[in-house]
């Protein structure tokens, strides 16, 4: 007898449909897996059988053929239990087909006595359910909570087989699990490592950072050692903005996938803050591996990547951030295909400008030779120094700012100067898939950057003297979009573009 | 018969808990272990038949599956033997079921004739169970002490695996291993490498070594080679507390 039960699989980040046909026919006694299973589909074959068993059915000692279909996409992990056991039930007789059953995906791993444990990937399993408009979803109790974060598809929470089984013959209803709406009102609580108030001094740095915040942009701060750089970075998670709804599932997405889900929450509630270390790979940083995986620059979606001591990175490892910095995704090709993973991540970068780290302090003096500093410069190179749009440099603080025990402005007020101008920008790009400025590209830029006379005059003027070229032309706009956002301006002022230029990339000596 | 004993793995410096599952069933004798084994865990099939056998029980002549839970995660080390052989001993009705062993962690490495040998990692283990409220670990002997340094855990020190049957069939109680209160005071009277008498002058080096292990600073020490840095160094152990 045939039988088919649907199921999904992870591609990347999204859910591909995964059809498992089960054929059982009469000859020798053999139970055999098809469709490109790795080690832990294989092993299904013993929890099926022993969870059959032990929920009260009969496991048919028959000619059994499982076929994973489509028969080209590996598939991996123990999701497939469930709906093998489903597939293999209804085949031998044990299940009745009916409308409800061919319009449901099945997801999740089995114990030997039938109960359903927690599987990893199950928003985008129920993200795919909703887009192809499949009405109902059983997943593991345990997981409930996560399926339900997305609108559109009927979750059933199951706790064992024998329950489903039950409900399946129409013997006994699973209760339809309902969203807890409260917990997608609770991603404005959150707790931050770090707060502005604790930096003394930088006031142009943490203006800076502000910008950078509010726009998303990159930002890379350059200074002798012990000046506040890494601090300073540390401090940003606790300026930027609420997350949007949109934002906080793509985020939950990828650490579903990576199994980084906290285990008392189905969703993220704060953007994330990534900082590895410099001795990471080119896969631990972009993703990848044999079998690919999200990498940091993913697990840094919609909040930040802090690249402390830029120049040591790898220099291959850091040209690999060129392209997703400027597409905002990466794309992984493999032999069996390519897998896209999102990476629109804003970049705080620190470096020193030296390897003695002084050059250009005015108190101390930098002991490395010419050759020693242009060497230890061009290990970022000029392309991907370019795709970041706030330079800056962090001077030594003295004494008498970090010793004043006044009032210094706390993350607070500065997040919520940030929020403001992110809303602004929310409003501008309704209609488009852009969150904020950053984002912009040159059309755009066209379209939302209006500058009055003086502002024009002045641009024109820097592009001539400074000879800036057409990205660091787009760059400068987008900036000073940002600054005017903040100065809540809807048009940009001859001001704006000025602070805007300063923060152009300085070269070399 | 269907039987679960929790044991547990070990991912970086922490521990996960992992579910033995272990299923007996009648059909074709075969034992199958699943759940992304490894060769050392693989092997507990044969490790585990023999000390069944050789501890005075019955090892079932049917189909046995075991499954370590959850089933995407890779199981490394023969820590699972104890366990695997708990389990098989409950599914086939020669331990009883008893509240202890749903509430207890299994750990160890077996010979073949029973006994349970030295485990790396028990110490994580046991941590892991502290913090998932489990009341009692099982533990090699030899490795008790190791498993005492975790307080609100109950250590019984299993030396053989008859030892433990008998133990959970309620026949001869095992004791739990009392935590030696002064062992952490031991540490003081210790036998140092180098001390500090042994190095002449150098007393401003000294002090600068005072400051950094009192306040654990790092500290970098240059000069001329044979002025007495490696021996200095090799000293600072003496100031620790």
């Amino acid at each position: 007898m045939l039988a088919m039960a649907r199921s999904c699989a992870i591609v990347g980040l999204d859910g591909a449909l995964v059809e498992v046909e089960v054929d059982i026919s009469n000859g020798l006694a053999a139970f055999m897996i098809v469709g490109l299973p790795d080690a832990a589909v294989n092993e299904a074959k013993e929890r099926v059988r022993a969870a059959i068993k032990n929920s009260g059915c009969l496991f048919p000692y028959k000619h059994i053929t499982v076929n994973l279909a489509p028969a080209d996409l590996r598939k991996e992990g123990p999701a497939y239990d469930l709906p093998i056991a489903v597939g293999i039930l209804l085949a031998s007789g044990q299940l009745t087909s009916d409308e409800v059953l061919r319009d449901s995906l099945f997801l999740g791993e089995l114990s030997l006595d039938g109960g359903i444990r927690h599987t990893n990937g199950i928003l985008p399993m129920v993200a795919l359910a909703s887009e192809r408009r499949i009405k109902a979803v059983f997943v593991p109790a345990v997981d409930a909570a996560e399926a339900t974060l997305v609108k559109g598809t009927t979750v059933y929470p199951v706790e064992t087989l024998g329950q489903l089984v039950a409900h399946l013959n129409k013997e006994r209803q699973i209760e339809p699990y309902q969203r807890d709406m409260s917990l997608l009102e609770n991603i404005h609580e959150a707790v931050y490592l770090q707060d502005m108030s604790s930096v003394r001094g930088q006031e142009h740095v943490k203006r800076a950072l502000e910008v950078a915040a509010s726009g998303g942009h990159n930002i890379l701060m350059s200074g002798p050692p012990g000046c506040g750089k890494t601090l300073l970075a540390r401090t940003v998670s606790s300026i930027l903005p609420r997350m949007v709804i949109e934002e906080a599932l793509e985020i939950t997405k990828v650490y579903s996938v990576s199994g980084m889900l906290p285990s008392d929450t189905p969703l993220i509630l704060q953007r994330p803050f990534r900082s590895p270390h410099h001795t990471t790979s080119h896969a631990g940083l972009v993703g990848g591996g044999r079998l690919p995986r999200p990498g940091e620059i993913s697990l840094a979606h919609r909040g930040v990547l802090f690249l402390d001591e830029l120049p040591e990175f790898g220099q291959n490892v850091l040209e690999v951030l060129r392209q997703p910095l400027e597409d905002k995704v990466v794309t992984i090709s493999r032999a069996q295909g390519a897998v896209t993973y999102p990476a629109n991540f804003m970049l705080v970068a620190a470096q020193n400008p030296c390897p003695c780290g002084f050059y250009g302090d005015p108190v101390r003096e930098c002991t490395c030779s010419v050759t020693a500093i242009t060497r230890y410069q061009k290990r970022v190179s000029g392309p991907l120094l370019d795709r970041i749009d706030i330079h800056v440099e962090v001077p030594r603080v003295d004494y008498e700012k970090l010793a004043d025990k006044r009032k210094v402005e706390d993350s607070a007020t500065i997040r919520a100067r940030v929020q403001a101008a992110r809303e602004r920008q929310l409003l501008r790009f309704t209609g488009t898939k852009l969150t904020c400025n950053a984002e912009m590209g040159p059309a755009e830029v066209r379209d939302f950057c209006q500058v009055d006379a003086s502002a024009e005059k002045l641009l024109k003027a820097a592009m001539q003297q400074l000879h800036l070229s057409a990205r660091a032309f787009h760059r400068a706009l987008k900036l000073a979009r940002s600054i005017a956002d903040l100065a809540e301006s809807e048009t940009i002022a001859a001001n704006h573009v000025a602070e805007a230029i300063q923060y152009r990339p300085r070269m070399g000596t | 018969m269907l039987a679960m004993v929790r044991s547990c793995a070990i991912i970086g410096l922490d521990g996960a808990l992992v579910e033995v599952e272990v299923d007996i069933t009648n059909g074709l004798a075969a034992f199958i272990i699943v759940g992304l084994p490894d060769a050392a865990v693989n092997e507990a099939k044969e490790r585990v038949r023999s000390a069944v056998k050789n501890s005075g029980c019955l090892f079932p002549f049917k189909h046995i599956t075991v499954n370590l839970a959850p089933a995407d995660l890779r199981k490394e080390g023969p820590a699972y033997d104890l366990p695997i052989a708990v389990g098989i001993l409950f599914a086939s009705g020669q331990i009883n079921p008893n509240e202890e062993l749903e509430n207890a962690l299994f750990l160890g490495e077996l010979s073949l004739d029973g006994t349970v040998r030295h485990t790396n990692g028990i110490l994580p283990m046991v941590a892991l169970a502290r913090e998932k409220h489990v009341k009692a670990v099982f533990v090699p002997a030899v490795d008790a002490v190791e498993a005492t340094l975790i307080e609100g855990v109950t250590v019984y020190p299993v030396e053989t695996l008859g030892q433990l049957i008998a133990h959970l069939n309620g026949i001869k109680q095992l004791e739990p291993y009392t935590r030696d209160p002064h062992i952490l005071d031991n540490v003081k009277e210790a036998l140092y490498l180098q001390n500090m008498s042994s190095v002449r002058g150098q007393e401003h080096v000294k002090r600068a070594l005072e400051v950094a292990a009192s306040g654990g600073h790092n500290i970098l020490m240059s000069g001329p080679p044979g002025s007495g840095k490696t021996l200095l160094a090799r000293t600072t152990v003496g100031y620790q507390n």
